[in-house]
């Protein structure tokens, strides 16, 4: 999986799931499956909740500010650890992140 | 070709073989799944099994580096199983047929590979999951046990027979979803123990884990009678050894854990998106409808003390 770059504009990115990828949430873990690879991933519910807005959201930006005001902090607070989340992910094949209007 | 006639069942498939296959439970509605065996020739199969394309999907070696165990796959062929003396299989992609080549010596070596891969990956093919886990039926229901390799499922799973549990499966655990429900399905009638296990068992507790097979790789197997066909699974049971435990403990997994149970999955090697996406409903079922436990056992208490624990625990769990 290509590495984003540095500056990647993360703000004004799309999320969605990779085809190849399904995932369920428990009570307290997500379980992400990559059916090309075989793996499962787990993620805290934190983590599990990040997705599921990631995936619903039009943007990364309308995502983190979801996601904050659930938690009772500030969009800028919590972007350097989505930051990093969505990096991981699409380091992983899990995710897919395109600018919005790049097709 | 010998004519096939339907032998019993294990792992839910209904066993059809042109050859003897001892220890099968007896036929029942709960398998609704059909598996035929044919006999064949070594040389026949090898014949019959394209190399080429072929990939490795599993390999092990003894430590001097003999191969003990390969399972090779290939799209349109199959799986070919095969361990020097224990004989080989070839077993069809939807798992519907399974065409062997028996050694004509060592009767329990080409059963324990039969029974430990070749059904267990039949079954796997044709939509059942199949865990790495021993079990039993108390009150009706079935209750397993997972654990590392080693570990002593087995040997649990022995002395809650001897104290009068109902024997279900050993070392390979079957399960389907119907109904919501996870059925739990029956193995064959066989499970290995130590002969130092087996001499602290009461002649009653001996007599319950039925005749005596013959001995492999040190342990002894036996025949005990199976409780055939599919049970409710109620209690899953993960079981780890230790002597860092203070005591033996219970540990609900609450909330679940499923990855915990995706861990002990069987046949790691079989990675179809069908099997896949599977054993994802199949957990989540089982998170949904089974009690699931971390059962601590301290090195230092014998394997029957911990059969007692587990009564009286899954007893008092059951009548929740």
């Amino acid at each position: 999986m290509e590495t984003l770059p540095a500056d990647f504009p993360f703000a004004s990115a799309h999320v969605s799931l990779a085809p190849h990828v399904v995932y369920r949430t428990f009570a307290a873990e997500t379980v992400i499956l990559n059916l090309q690879t075989g793996r499962y991933h787990g993620l805290n519910k934190t983590g599990g909740r990040m997705l599921e807005l990631l995936e619903r959201a039009d943007s990364v930006a309308d995502a983190l500010a979801e996601f904050a005001s659930g938690y009772g902090k500030r969009p800028v607070e919590v972007e350097p650890d989505v930051r990093t989340f969505c990096r991981r992910l699409h380091e992983r094949g899990l995710i897919e992140i395109a600018l919005n209007g790049a097709g | 070709m010998a004519p096939a006639e339907v032998l019993g069942n294990a792992f839910g498939l209904e066993i059809e073989a042109s050859f003897a296959i001892p220890v099968l439970g007896p036929a029942c509605a709960a398998a609704s799944r059909r598996a035929r065996c044919e006999a064949r020739s070594a040389r026949e199969l090898e014949e019959r099994w394209p190399d080429e394309g072929s990939a490795s999907a599993l390999e092990r070696r003894y430590p001097d580096g003999r191969l003990f165990l390969s399972v090779r796959s290939h799209p349109d062929a199959g799986f070919r199983i095969w361990a020097p003396h224990h004989g080989r299989h070839l077993v069809s992609p939807d798992g519907t047929t399974i065409q062997s080549a028996l050694p004509r010596r060592n009767t329990l070596g080409w059963q324990r590979l039969f029974f430990a891969q070749t059904l267990p990956l039949a079954a796997a093919l044709q939509g059942l999951e199949v865990l790495h886990a021993s079990a039993v039926v108390l009150h009706g229901r079935a209750v397993a046990f997972t654990a590392p390799s080693g570990t002593g499922k087995s040997t649990l799973a022995a002395h809650l027979v001897a104290a009068g549990a109902s024997f279900l499966t050993d070392d390979v655990l079957a399960l389907e979803q119907r109904n919501g429900v996870v059925e739990a399905h029956s193995g064959p009638a066989r499970i290995s123990l130590s002969p130092t296990e087996l001499r602290t068992m009461n002649p009653r507790g001996r007599a319950l884990l039925g005749a005596r097979a013959g001995t492999a790789e040190g342990k002894i197997l036996l025949e005990p009678v199976v409780a055939a066909g599919a049970r409710p699974l109620a209690l899953l049971y993960r079981v780890t050894r230790s002597p860092r435990y203070a005591g033996p403990a219970f540990r609900a997994h609450v909330p679940a854990r499923p990855l915990a149970i995706l861990a002990s999955a069987f046949l790691p090697y079989l990675q179809t998106p069908g099997r896949l996406r599977n054993q994802l409903a199949i957990c989540d079922r089982i998170v949904s409808t089974v009690q699931t436990f971390d059962f601590e056992v301290p090195a230092s208490v014998p394997a029957d003390e911990a059969a007692e624990l587990v009564l009286a625990h899954s007893a008092s769990a059951l009548s929740r």
